[in-house]
């Protein structure tokens, strides 16, 4: 069987940064760029699947929306264990919203057929928590959001899945294959990628597809695929938080002050 | 792979690969060689990349000041806040700097000048002056000229500057609120008169602040022991220059606060000792179980104590004798036989139990022993946790066989370390400057750097 990881790049900023003069977007120039964390659980736990599977029974496909920058995160999943990478990308799809990423992934999985979708519980840096469950309903596969645990048999109809739920409670429930699984943080233990392997990926090929080439219509790419559209980002102007400087004694002496005044 | 023998060459290397994180080490060596030009271009050859190097906080000072060489206000924020910019640097930017957070930053920097201080003290707003204040290296008349100001914003901050001068602390201290008053009467420059008058305040914090003062004459801090506040009785003691007299080493004190001070002290008398060992507050313990002249008899009765953070601070404490590491080394928490395992003075027999442990942080403590043999560092070297490997790294004393096996760890802020290993020839270490991670060649690069600056020694024969 095979499983389907989409990953996407995402971005860490710089403790100051600036906007771009669009004022759409923070400046590249302010940001660092890596794997989306809760993709390296969704990963790690696909990879595990197949290794506990033995040889040949599970092959793990990592997939990422994006230009030729998100090759450097296929490479990282190639080096942490899956055994292809896919990237899909032509102009048309710049200023996809999550929805129109949901839409070529879903037509990534047509493409692919595999038997299962692990997605991140969501991006660190855009937090929609989105694309994973957009895809299941675009494909009408049963979907589980939020996996903190999975117990699966490759090539089993049913698998069975831990969900965090609101007061420390867990949800175990079954859910039907095909489905797609959004992969929530502490599901496992996320390897580190051996040299030996970070080299061995590096000389195998990313396979680079357009929105055509899998069958996506140009209606449903990039803005006209999308359902929303980012106006402007803006840091809000601060709230009542106030820093007290001065000697530990100065400080110690206005925080009882404020203390005094907000208890009357 | 051999290293760069010479600065040509490695100049040479770091150009060809036109790795930035390679050539960030050469930047020293390359000053004034005709390759500068090319080192430079591999350094700055992104804006994000000129972004990340001003924020590094050991990108070299004489790079900082290359990249202010352009105006460039994101570029100008992070040097003037990264502790390695030296003083011309922060001029500079102060010359052309018109944002606030940037003057700030200046304001703030160890490596202002008392000229800049006093420039943005002139020029400043009641913020800046507070972070002016607040630098050491403000002069007697920037502070002066702060408080003439009027404004009390940064009044603390000024009497407690080391260069504050007495009659400034004098005029502080009359005009000045109770916190700021507290901090004049902690200066070792308050002048004598109203550090003697303080020591009769009324006020408990001027009290401590004056039982802290280093320049307290002796009397007066006597007096301050018999103060019915503990938070005074404790700071006297803390700062009563040794040995303490007889009655003072036998003195009964009913604050938890004071027992611990004394049981920090290394002039206490022995029936004081005994007298602490049995407290009932275990930091009071804690702090005699750490205390180097705790004599051996007393350390073996808190090595037996029930609270595993007392009996962790005898086997911490550098006048434990072997036996009772050893002792330790069985004893039932983890974290009390973690603090034996790195002990170069624990018995061989002890250790090798320890060897065999099943605590992570025991095994990490076992691997920087350096008396740890050969065939336990290299098993230790392959552990399944990272922080066990690591420490293997952090032992002085491990073979060069075992680090090189640590240059291809799977963890890459262990390979980033082992490169820097001083048992590692300088070719080895250069092995790791086509790694993938940024911070190893880094390190490597730093290694070969400091080979061929005639400052640092290298060790080529280490390698065994």
């Amino acid at each position: 069987m095979k499983i389907l990881v989409p990953i996407k790049r995402v971005a860490s900023l710089d403790d100051e940064f600036e906007l771009r003069d669009d004022g759409r977007d923070v400046d590249p120039d302010f940001c660092e760029y890596d794997l989306n964390e809760f993709d390296e659980y969704s990963l790690e736990a696909a990879v595990e699947l197949k290794e506990r599977a033995g040889e040949g029974v599970v092959e793990v496909v990592a997939v990422t929306v994006d230009t030729q920058d998100g090759d450097e995160i296929l490479r990282k999943a190639l080096a942490k264990g899956a055994d292809r990478a896919i990237r899909i990308w032509d102009e048309s799809l710049a200023e996809s919203d999550q929805i129109a990423v949901a839409r070529v992934i879903a037509k990534a999985v047509e493409h692919e057929k595999p038997g299962l979708v692990f997605c991140g519980a969501q991006s660190a840096d855009h937090g929609h928590a989105q694309t994973g469950i957009a895809v299941a309903g675009l494909l009408g596969w049963a979907h589980a959001a939020v996996v903190s645990g999975l117990s699966y048999e490759p090539g089993a109809p049913v698998a069975t899945i831990d969900r965090e739920l609101e007061g420390g409670l867990v949800q175990k429930l079954s859910i039907e294959t095909p489905a797609v699984l959004t992969i929530q943080l502490g599901i496992n233990k996320p390897r580190y990628a051996s040299l030996r392997s970070i080299k061995q990926a590096n000389a195998k090929p990313i396979e680079v597809l357009s929105p055509a080439e899998i069958g996506l219509d140009p209606a449903q790419t990039g803005l006209a695929g999308s359902l929303s559209r980012v106006r402007r980002m803006y840091i809000p102007e601060r709230g009542r938080s106030v820093m007290i400087e001065g000697a530990p004694a100065e400080q110690a002496a206005r925080l009882l002050e404020i203390v005094k005044e907000v208890n009357g | 792979m051999t290293a760069p023998g010479n600065v040509e060459a490695f100049l040479r290397e770091c150009v060809k690969r036109n790795d930035p994180y390679l050539a960030l080490p050469a930047y020293d060596l390359a000053q004034g060689h005709a390759l500068q030009g090319k080192v430079e271009a591999v350094l700055l050859k992104s804006s994000r990349l000129r972004i990340v190097f001003g924020n590094l906080p050991f990108a070299p000072s004489s790079f900082l000041a290359r990249l202010v060489l352009e105006a460039n206000d994101a570029i100008d924020l992070r040097v003037a806040r990264n502790q390695n910019t030296d003083s011309a640097t922060l001029d500079r930017i102060d010359a052309r700097a018109v944002r606030v957070d940037i003057r700030r930053a200046l304001a703030s920097h160890p490596h202002a000048g008392a000229r800049l201080l006093a420039k943005l003290e002139a020029a400043g707003d009641d913020a800046i002056r507070a972070l002016v204040a607040s630098n050491a290296n403000a002069s007697a008349a920037t502070l002066n000229a702060i408080f003439a100001r009027g404004s009390r914003r940064g009044w603390g901050m000024i009497a407690r500057h080391p260069n504050a001068d007495p009659e400034l602390l004098r005029a502080i201290y009359e005009q000045g609120d109770l916190p700021a008053r507290a901090e004049a009467a902690g200066n070792a420059n308050c002048p004598a008169d109203l550090l003697a008058d303080n020591c009769a305040s009324p006020s408990p914090s001027i009290r401590r602040k004056c039982a802290a003062n280093p320049a307290l004459p002796t009397g007066l801090r006597l007096q301050l022991l018999d103060d019915p506040d503990p938070g005074v009785r404790a700071e006297a003691l803390r700062a009563m220059p040794g040995p303490l007299s007889r009655e003072l080493c036998a003195r009964d004190e009913d604050s938890c606060q004071v027992r611990r001070r004394q049981a920090r002290r290394t002039d206490i008398h022995v029936t004081l000792i005994e007298r602490l060992a049995a407290d009932a507050d275990p930091w009071v313990r804690r702090w005699l179980a750490r205390n180097p002249s705790t004599p051996p008899l007393t350390l073996d009765r808190l090595s037996r104590d029930d609270d595993a953070g007392v009996r962790r601070s005898v086997g911490r404490n550098a006048a434990s004798p072997a036996p009772l590491l050893a002792r330790l080394a069985g004893d039932c928490e983890a974290w009390v036989r973690a603090g034996v395992a790195d002990r170069p003075d624990l018995p061989a027999k002890a250790r090798r139990l320890l060897e065999e442990d099943s605590s992570i942080d025991v095994l990490a403590g076992v691997a920087r022993n350096p008396k740890a043999p050969r065939n336990a560092l290299s098993r230790l070297a392959s552990h399944t946790d990272a922080s066990v490997r690591r420490a293997v790294i952090f032992n002085p004393s491990a073979p060069a066989l075992v680090i090189r096996r640590l240059l291809s760890d799977d963890y890459p802020l262990n390979r980033a370390l082992a490169v820097g290993h001083h048992k590692l020839a300088v070719d080895v270490s250069w092995t790791c400057a086509a790694d993938p991670e940024p911070q190893v060649r880094f390190a490597a690069s730093k290694r070969v750097a400091a080979s061929l600056s005639p400052r640092i020694p290298v060790h080529r024969s280490y390698e065994s």
